[in-house]
């Protein structure tokens, strides 16, 4: 128990070290993305002091160059909206994910260590989740709870759960038998005790990895169902919301389509270049590059 | 393996019935009266109470539940509340559009994603690598809506060489259906492409570093032989199950895609349904997606085990 | 050298077998209009020209086509090539015989039609006046849950008298009883075709200028000419073909680069676009589509009417109509009918005007300051969605905290009718251009009224009274002292009236959007192509 044996070669992942995310930062690609990311934080948290107006006034008339990007159709400002808008889907996208982390790792965790029918019961459940294509299912289940943001958050967050539960699953099969999870089992550990002091830390780094690429994939997803007019209700803007918005004025305004789309495909890019970075780092097997 | 494969169909057949059942109530589960959907803006109460009962809505929900599973044992997918068709009338058709473009993004997935993997595998760190990775990395990070409204304002309205037109069927004009079908398919080929030829890239990257493969280096093999009989041959494996996983997300992203194009598939079919609370639809659409994804998944699995008996299922 | 490379490549065959199986398959056998029916054989100067296929752009996918029960504009308009009422609206909006010669009143309880002679189903049946009497009796029957059935319910006998005459009597006089034989679901059906099984949802079998031939759902609605059409020399064309495109921006687009002639239900938002090609036309109204906010009247807020006028006078309909609609409409800030149906109206004009002040003041005296409210509205229609969206920063200007509530449309009317939020903000149209149209909003219930709990004897009496009588003059009276009332009690209060058309390119000939009288494109029957 007081020495941990490399798993390396067992599992493939390193546990997480803080050096990691250092090593990570050395590659400029990483740097400039998470350097982007940092300043996405920053307008997510300052965003109420950053817009230049309300975002739901009416500054002008329709259609206009007023403001820095110009007005909407209801004469808003955009850049006030898609600040906003940024704030709206980020916040989405991280609250899902966090909901999706934690059932999603806990439904691994226990699938993976207690075994026998509870697991059966539990990736089963996991394969079915699988078998609906997940916006299909985010669709329904928004038409079935109402479309607020809140329901958004939690059916994306049901969505993704299979992500987490399988990568869990599998890192803890493997590390069931390791010397040291064996070691406290004999001293006397209670399972769950076992289950989260000494397994868990072991398995954060797929789980960070996971993490970072789920939060790209939410971001898209948030923003898909947005589009739809299923995620985030006018007049709060999301990213999603105001491409679908700006398809209509294509010719007339092709900014209000153009603005919100740089800006996710930057987010959701930058989000990947990270999660790249991180398994890299994190996973030594893919590190050959 | 028989008993392998009796297992895995097993399950798919439990699977299956799940979704039946979970299919069953969500769509009931959705509020709104498909009666008022048949039905006027002015309509009366009194009206839509008719119409509910013509529809058989107000039967008890067991006896509903029953009767969907023995009508579909019997192949009777139902009939539309609304428009009074037959499922099996539309839902084939409908099905098919959607694999058209489904199965065509796939197979030019990997007839571009799987040589741009491997170049970039055996040229890792150079130009071309950080070319094809970048792109790649691009190319999963544009969401399905966003490049089919990109692509529809570039080359349908900016610069018009594909501008929009009406669907035509293959058997009706071939060349106008070829036309329609480029910019759906472009979209949604692109981010499985990147998948592809990522997947790709990392299997051949992690073979070519494999014992086996430094074995046959060592006996003075050709390098370009190395990557062709060896490095890309065990690189399959990955790729064939990165696919089955590509055309569970492609079939997803359809609902965008054909939203955006206008295309008459599965998708716009279930929407539609969806919208108007048509259950036997809704039912019919979403269990027929769900039997392509399982048995996709199914056939994926024994794919694998096949090719590598050392796999196991998860 | 290894065993699996076989197989994968047996695989890897196989599936390509089956993906072009499936995309061979997958291609339908939508068989295609024959391509000599696009032939236009040219006219003298100033006739129509025969021949060639109109290809229209439909914003809704019909859901069915029963001939007797309207599901919304878009399969009134298919149902209408098919079949004929026995009254319809001409292009102006006036109402006139369809299979009628002539019609006209009795006694104030009696109307007569006299049909066309030599009228034929397309099955080759010939019209008979039992096949009209039947019509009616399957309107009247609760059963089929006619959209006309309640304008109808005064009737007391559809009966028919020699070859080809039709007497309706009623109960007592009621002067909009044509308007309910010219609603565009009063259709005569014949009763051989009825009654022989067939499921007039799936298929369609009239009298009118167009014979059904093929729907493949969500790509095409095919009409062929029927040759045997009573009104000689009509239709025009050869055929028309309807696409359905739900996607607003994809219906424009689609006109104008020509891959349609034609397009329904115009959104405001790309009335701009179209009004600046030279080679479009944009035909519309000003009458019917209109939004309101509605009030549960029986529950707290909105038992209050200084409330409900608070609201009604916080409403800045002209910022409503600029960003909403673009400009495309007017504010209403009287009567609910327009000025284009009924002269009244324009007394009533000015009443409900843009005055934060009084709002507030207004909300101070019920006790309502900083009023906090639910409303709920429907994401579905842009035309219901966006002046919901519109009048938030007008409400909050007058210290009314508004969340919207967006639902998807059938879960929105579950909801109204549920009366789950005590203000709705929708939008729809009278039925029919005539004031009797109003019983729906405000008559004891109407089926816009019910979502209001609002029911007002003094109404209900002056709408009964407007019905019997048979004076224009007294009658516009009437329906002036009722809208009035309503105003004075506002359970609804309504916003901007939406301009809303068509559009289609300069050779679509002969194509007219009646100003009034109801949404009806009969006007397809005589359209022709110019090319």
């Amino acid at each position: 128990m007081t020495t941990l044996p490399d798993q390396k070669d067992a599992v493939g992942f390193d546990p997480v070290r803080i050096g990691a995310f250092g090593r990570c930062l050395r590659n400029p690609r990483v740097l400039i993305a998470g350097g982007f990311l940092a300043i996405i934080g920053l307008l997510v948290l300052l965003a109420p002091w950053l817009a230049p107006a309300d975002y739901r006034a009416q500054i002008d008339l329709p259609l206009t160059n007023a403001g820095v990007l110009g007005t909407d159709d209801f004469g808003r400002d955009v850049l006030s909206r898609l600040i906003v808008g940024v704030r709206t889907s980020m916040l989405v996208a991280v609250l899902a994910v966090l909901v999706a982390g934690a059932a999603g790792v806990f439904l691994g965790l226990v699938a993976g260590f207690r075994g026998g029918w509870l697991s059966v019961v539990i990736m089963r459940g996991i394969d079915i989740l699988l078998s609906f294509p997940p916006i299909v299912l985010a669709i329904a289940a928004v038409a079935i709870l109402g479309p607020e943001l809140r329901n958004v958050v939690i059916v994306i967050g049901i969505l993704y759960i299979p992500r987490f539960t399988r990568v869990v699953y599998t890192q803890v099969l493997s590390l069931r038998e390791a010397e040291y999870v064996q070691a406290d089992r004999v001293l006397g550990a209670s399972s769950t005790r076992t289950m989260f002091r000494t397994v868990l830390p072991n398995v954060t780094a797929p789980i960070i990895v996971q993490g970072s690429l789920s939060l790209s994939f939410a971001v898209q997803i948030e923003a898909g169902l947005s589009f739809l007019g299923l995620g985030a209700q006018p007049p709060l803007p999301s990213l999603g919301t105001m491409v679908g918005a700006g398809r209509d004025f294509l010719e007339v305004q092709p900014s209000l389509l153009i603005f919100p789309a740089i800006v996710i495909v930057a987010i959701v890019l930058a989000l990947n270049v990270v999660g790249d970075g991180l398994r890299d780092v994190l996973d030594p097997r893919r590190g050959q590059s | 393996m028989r008993t392998f494969l009796a297992r895995r169909a097993g399950l798919a057949l439990i699977q299956l019935f799940v979704v039946g059942t979970i299919v069953f109530l969500l769509a009931r589960l959705i509020p709104g009266d498909p009666a008022r959907a048949v039905l006027g803006d002015n309509a009366t109460e009194d009206q839509v109470a008719q119409v509910r009962e013509l529809m058989n809505l107000d039967a008890p929900q067991w006896e509903q539940y029953f009767g969907f599973w023995g009508n579909l044992l019997r192949g009777d997918l139902g009939v539309s509340l609304i428009s009074g068709r037959t499922v099996l009338e539309d839902l084939p058709v409908r099905m098919g559009n959607s694999l058209e473009l489904v199965l065509l993004a796939l197979a030019l997935a990997m007839a571009i994603g799987i040589p741009l993997g491997r170049l970039a595998a055996t040229k890792a760190n150079k130009a071309i690598d950080h070319i094809v990775t970048g792109g790649a990395i691009l190319g999963i990070s544009l969401p399905v809506f966003v490049l089919g409204t990109l692509l529809l304002l570039v080359l349908g309205v900016w610069w018009p060489v594909l501008p929009p037109e009406r669907f035509v069927s293959f058997a009706e004009d071939p060349l106008t259906h070829l036309r329609v079908l480029l910019l759906p398919v472009l979209t949604l080929t692109a981010a499985s492409t990147a998948v592809v030829a990522r997947m790709t890239r990392s299997a051949m990257l992690e073979t070519l570093s494999a014992d086996y493969v430094r074995t046959a280096r060592a006996k003075g093999l050709r390098e370009k032989h190395v990557v062709r009989r060896h490095a890309l041959r065990a690189a399959m494996l990955p790729i064939v199950s990165v696919s089955s996983v590509e055309l569970t997300t492609l079939i997803g992203s359809t609902v965008l895609v054909e939203s955006i194009f206008g295309w008459p598939g599965m998708s716009s079919l279930l929407m539609n349904a969806v919208t108007v609370r048509d259950y036997p639809v809704i039912q019919a659409v979403v269990l027929a997606t769900a039997t392509i994804v399982i048995v996709v998944n199914l056939i994926a699995d024994i794919t694998v085990r096949a090719l590598d008996p050392r796999a196991e299922s998860v | 050298m290894s065993p699996w490379i076989q197989s994968r490549r047996a695989f890897l065959r196989a599936s390509a077998v089956a993906a072009g199986a499936v995309v061979l398959g997958g291609c339908g056998d939508g068989t295609g209009l024959d391509p000599a029916l696009d032939n236009v054989t040219p006219a003298a100067a100033g006739e129509p020209s025969r021949g060639g296929v109109l290809r229209y752009g439909l914003s809704t996918d019909p859901s069915n086509f029963e001939p007797h029960v309207t599901s919304g504009a878009a399969a009134d308009v298919v149902c209408q090539l098919c079949y004929n009422g026995l009254l319809a609206y001409d292009d102006e909006g006036e109402i006139v015989g369809d299979l009628a010669a002539e019609h006209g009143w009795v006694d104030e309880r009696t109307y007569q039609v006299r049909l066309h002679p030599e009228v034929y189903f397309h099955d080759g049946s010939r019209m008979t006046t039992s096949d009209v009497v039947f019509s009616f009796r399957r309107m009247l029957d609760p059963a089929t849950a006619a959209s006309a059935g309640p304008l109808l319910d005064g009737l007391e006998e559809v009966r028919a008298t020699g070859r080809d005459t039709v007497l309706f009597r009623l109960r007592e006089p009621n002067a909009a009883l044509p308007s309910a034989l010219a609603s565009p679901s009063a259709n005569v059906v014949s009763e051989a075709w009825i009654n022989s099984g067939v499921d007039p949802k799936t298929t369609m079998m009239g009298t009118g200028p167009f014979r059904f031939e093929e729907r493949i759902p969500g790509v095409s609605l095919t009409f062929r000419r029927f040759d045997n059409y009573f009104v000689p020399e009509l239709p025009y064309l050869n055929a028309i073909q309807f696409v359905p495109m739900e996607d607003d921006y994809a219906r424009v687009t689609a006109l104008r680069s020509a891959t349609v002639d034609m397009i329904d239900y115009v959104p405001a938002t790309h009335f701009g676009v179209i009004q600046s090609n030279p080679k479009l036309r944009l035909v519309s109204d000003n009458t019917f589509g209109f939004g309101w906010v509605g009030f549960v009247t029986s529950k707290p807020p909105f038992d209050d009417v200084r409330v409900r006028k608070a609201v009604a006078l916080a409403l800045d309909r002209q910022s409503i109509l600029d960003t909403a609609f673009l400009g495309n409409g007017e504010t209403m800030t009287g009567s609910l009918i327009s000025p284009e149906i009924a002269s009244y109206p324009r007394r009533l004009a000015g009443t409900v005007e843009h005055d934060p002040d009084q709002a507030k003041f207004l909300l101070r005296k019920a006790g309502r300051r900083n009023l906090t409210l639910p409303v709920v509205t429907t994401s579905s229609y842009s035309v219901i969605s966006r002046p919901a969206e519109a009048m938030l920063p007008g409400l909050r200007a007058a210290g009314i905290d508004v969340q919207l509530v967006r639902q998807e449309w059938l879960s929105f009317r579950e909801t109204v009718s549920a009366k789950t939020f005590p203000v709705h903000s929708w939008g729809s149209a009278p039925s029919y251009g005539d004031p009797d149209a109003l019983r729906d909003f405000v008559g004891t219930g109407g089926s816009f009224a019910t979502n209001l709990d609002f029911s007002d004897e003094r109404v209900d009496s002056l709408l009964a009274q407007a019905r019997r009588a048979t004076d224009d003059g007294l009658r516009e009276e009437l329906y002036y002292e009722l809208e009035k009332r309503v105003l004075d009690l506002m359970p609804m209060t309504y916003t901007v009236r939406r301009e809303q058309g068509e559009a289609h390119h300069d050779y679509v000939r002969g194509f007219r959007h009646p100003p009034k009288g109801a949404w009806t494109q009969t006007s397809l029957r005589r359209t022709w192509l110019e090319r």
